[in-house]
């Protein structure tokens, strides 16, 4: 069986190379990481990705337009995209719900729980 | 006495002369040239008592008297004596002459007399009868008109006539106008037959038997049996037991009213003219009193009548005095309704008036508060509406009336009239519904607006209107908008370093960089860079609030300019060394009257942005001088903070921290200076900002009177300019 290759995309370094330390050293995954959206774009298209965890305040281009590009692009669209947000406003929910994204996971939130949670949302045994 | 009344009147002559004698001697020494007068006197009495034989005696004997007594000679007869004869003569002549006018006055013609009276008899009885009738008459004259009833009058004038009459029946018979005839009243004896009240129609007596009685004739009959009359009318008269009878007409002036009539039943009888005489005055007198009676029956029947009518006058009087309260009572009631209806409508007009204006001022009211109110009828038309939501419409209020929403806001149709249509169908209200879109006016703006719809009911089932409320809340949406981005970003800000925290903190705990040191030690790292940058996160937060809330003591002194960016420089030099960048003060004299440490907080956040955007090997330079030696900044949209700079006394300094970095956007120098504004989110992360640098710049530079901003091109960097006292302003 391949090993499950996650994008992991945010434009904060330090948070990036944690949220990479917890897939690969906690659960074992292999991981790509983006610093911004483009990037994202790019890597999604060519690194065989399996699933992307999104970060949604980011420069540039946010997390919510990473998404909806991914989705008008027929390679990409049907890589599962879990969003990674530090915001809690109840716009953003209503917008999650309207987007049919496959799950939302807010931060700030313990290794374990955020390694749990993506396997549950994706379906992946830890 | 039969015996001696025919000797009376010669008695009479006798005595009369004697007295003429006996007066004539006795007053002779006073009356001595009248001889003759007391004898003349006694002729005539005994004349008149008596008749022309007892006259002749009293003059034969007057004459001998005075012959003998007074004619010389004195006391001898001398009966050839020429003055005797005379004498004689004169007597005789008084004599007939007297009883000639006695027979001429109680002749009178149509008076049958029927019996052969003795004459001397007759001279004898005449005047006593005739006294004593004329006082009967009077007597029955009186009882009769006692009375101005009819048939009382008649009761009496019958019973008086058979009482002086001492007859055995007395009735009056009153005529029809067929001449046929009712007893009218009867007074009988009680041995003989009643007749009253009997009808006598008989065939025999007609116009002729009743023609004479109209020209007064009187009948007397002795005996009926004898007297020769009809056969019909004999056995009409037998019939009754009538054995004499004496009938005398009632006569009304010319017109024949009845008959009195008497009639004697046990045997005949000679009817006396006296008699006669008597009835046919009691028979004037009647017809007088039946005249009178029929008068005053006509009198009382026409009082009656005028009683009558007179009460049917004042019945009619009354009941139209009546009709008149009666009437005038409902038109008062009537009046009266009607005022209270004319007062009552007048107050309903006012309470409407009111209502209206208390509408209204309820409209305009809430007009002045910006709430748009308006009512629209059944077809969606617009009843009502107040300035507001004209001002929300952006239509003038004059075009509204009469038109729908549809019409007047065509791009907001789809979405109000099925509203309003539900509001007017089901009676429900829709309340507090947000709505979003443009008004024709303004087609380029979007607009938000809470609308609550009510229904208005004309009874308890039918909604006849809808009430509209619209507020605009485009500014709320904006400011809500805002707030919430603020919170978002406080929210990331601060859960962002948290989340560095909590993982690499996580990550150790789990122990899975228990044996790999360099691992372990990164994390430690992380958890300590994140947790420096919530802590200077904290304490910005936690100094604007201050600074904004006036809490913040400032602690005001004269200080050097070149001694505060002195010092400035020398907090920030070594990041400056590690980034190849020359910090140049400008040197200067000027002095300041500031809290030197917020000054110099302000300085180094300057110069460390400042730093963080230049390029390596640029320089940046600090400088201050009076601001009237420099040209003042450009009063542009780019820089509002600018445009509201108060005169002062004296001049203020001026500081610039110029820079040789990327510059920065148009669009961003408006808002750099608030909260979390930064040109590039990034840059917090990257250059270690907290996004709040210039927010405290600013407040620090307001509390001191003074004001920031910025200069920026893309070309020559960015140069921040703030103002400050140079003494104190208090």
């Amino acid at each position: 069986m391949m090993a499950r290759r996650i994008l992991v995309v945010d434009d904060e370094e330090r948070l990036r190379e944690l949220v990479q330390a917890c897939l690969e050293d906690l659960a074992g995954w292999e991981t790509r990481v983006a610093a911004s959206g483009t990037e994202c774009l790019q890597l999604a298209q060519s690194e065989g990705i399996d699933a992307i965890v999104l970060d949604v305040s980011m420069p540039e281009m946010n997390g919510f337009e990473v998404y909806e590009q991914l989705q008008a692009n027929p390679v990409t669209q049907a890589i599962p995209v879990i969003f990674l947000t530090a915001k809690v406003l109840p716009t953003d929910r209503d917008r999650f719900a309207r987007l049919g994204v496959a799950g939302v996971i807010t931060k700030p939130i313990e290794p374990l729980t955020l390694t749990e949670e993506i396997a549950e949302v994706l379906g992946w045994a830890l | 006495m039969r015996g001696y009344r025919p000797v009376l009147p010669y008695a009479m002559a006798f005595s009369s002369t004697a007295i003429a004698l006996l007066l004539t001697l006795g007053l002779e020494p006073w009356f001595s040239r009248s001889i003759s007068s007391w004898f003349c006197l006694a002729v005539l009495i005994s004349t008149g008592y008596g008749s022309w034989r007892s006259g002749i005696l009293a003059a034969v004997l007057a004459t001998l008297v005075i012959n003998y007594v007074w004619l010389p000679p004195r006391y001898q007869f001398t009966l050839a004596d020429p003055e005797t004869l005379g004498q004689l003569g004169l007597f005789l002549l008084i004599t007939f002459g007297s009883d000639w006018l006695t027979h001429r006055t109680q002749n009178r013609p149509g008076v049958e007399v029927g019996s052969d009276i003795a004459e001397c008899q007759y001279g004898q009885n005449l005047l006593q009868q005739r006294l004593e009738q004329q006082r009967l008459i009077m007597e029955m004259s009186q009882r009769i008109r006692r009375s101005l009833h009819l048939q009382e009058i008649l009761q009496t004038t019958v019973d008086e006539v058979r009482h002086y009459l001492q007859t055995d029946r007395v009735i009056i018979f009153q005529f029809a106008p067929s001449w046929s005839g009712t007893v009218a009243v009867e007074s009988v004896d009680s041995e003989w037959k009643a007749i009253l009240s009997t009808e006598i129609n008989d065939p025999c007596f007609g116009q002729q038997y009743i023609e004479p009685f109209q020209q007064g004739l009187v009948t007397a009959k002795a005996d009926i049996y004898t007297a020769g009359i009809g056969e019909c009318h004999l056995n009409l008269l037998s019939g009754f037991q009538v054995r004499a009878n004496l009938v005398v007409p009632i006569l009304l002036g010319e017109s024949l009213w009845g008959l009195l009539i008497a009639h004697h039943c046990a045997a005949p009888r000679h009817w006396q003219p006296s008699e006669i005489e008597l009835l046919q005055q009691l028979a004037a007198q009647s017809g007088i009193a039946i005249q009178q009676a029929a008068l005053f029956e006509q009198l009382q029947t026409e009082l009656t009548e005028r009683r009558q009518i007179e009460q049917a006058l004042q019945q009619l009087n009354s009941q139209l005095e009546q009709r008149v309260t009666d009437r005038t009572t409902e038109l008062t009631q009537t009046n009266d309704r009607l005022q209270q209806e004319l007062s009552d409508r007048a107050r309903l007009q006012r309470e409407l008036l009111q209502r209206e204006q208390l509408l209204d001022g309820f409209f305009n009211a809430a007009s002045t508060a910006n709430i748009g109110l308006c009512i629209h009828d059944q077809h969606l038309r617009y009843l009502k509406l107040n300035q507001a939501l004209a001002d929300i419409n952006g239509i003038p209020i004059s075009a509204d009336f009469a038109k729908s929403s549809a019409e007047l806001l065509p791009t907001l149709a789809a979405e109000l009239m099925p509203q309003l249509q539900q509001v007017i169908a089901t009676g429900q209200p829709i309340s507090n519904l947000e709505l979003s879109g443009t008004i024709p006016s303004q087609p380029g703006i979007q607009r938000d607006w809470l609308v609550s719809y009510f229904p208005i009911f004309a009874d308890i089932n039918q909604a006849i209107a809808v009430g509209t409320i619209v507020l605009d809340i485009t500014e709320r949406k904006k400011i809500e908008q805002i707030k919430s981005e603020f919170i978002g970003i406080v929210s990331h800000e601060l859960r962002t370093p948290l989340a560095a925290i909590q993982l690499s903190l996580g990550l150790l705990k789990t122990g899975i960089y228990n044996q790999k040191p360099a691992k372990f030690q990164r994390m430690i790292e992380i958890a300590l860079i994140d947790t420096n940058r919530l802590v200077n996160l904290v304490n910005d937060i936690l100094d604007l609030e201050r600074l904004e809330s006036g809490r913040a003591v400032l602690e005001k002194t004269h200080c050097q300019a070149i001694d505060l960016m002195q010092q400035a420089v020398d907090s920030v030099q070594v990041l400056a060394t590690q980034q190849q960048i020359t910090l140049t003060i400008v040197p200067t004299h000027v002095e300041v009257w500031v809290a030197a440490d917020a000054i110099l907080q302000t300085l180094t956040n300057l110069l460390s942005n400042a730093i963080k955007f230049s390029p390596s090997g640029g320089t940046i330079w600090l400088s201050a001088q009076p601001s009237d030696t420099i040209a003042p900044p450009i009063a542009s949209p780019s820089f509002p903070t600018t445009s509201s700079s108060p005169p002062s006394s004296s001049p203020d300094i001026l500081f610039a921290v110029k820079d040789q970095g990327r510059g920065i956007p148009p669009e961003k120098l408006e808002t750099i200076f608030e909260r979390f504004q930064q040109v590039d989110a990034s840059d917090s992360r990257a250059k270690g900002g907290t996004g709040l640098g210039l927010a405290i710049c600013r407040s620090i530079i307001e509390q001191h009177g003074g004001q920031i901003w910025v200069e920026s091109s893309s070309e020559a960097g960015s140069t921040f300019f703030f103002t400050l006292p140079q003494e104190d302003g208090a």
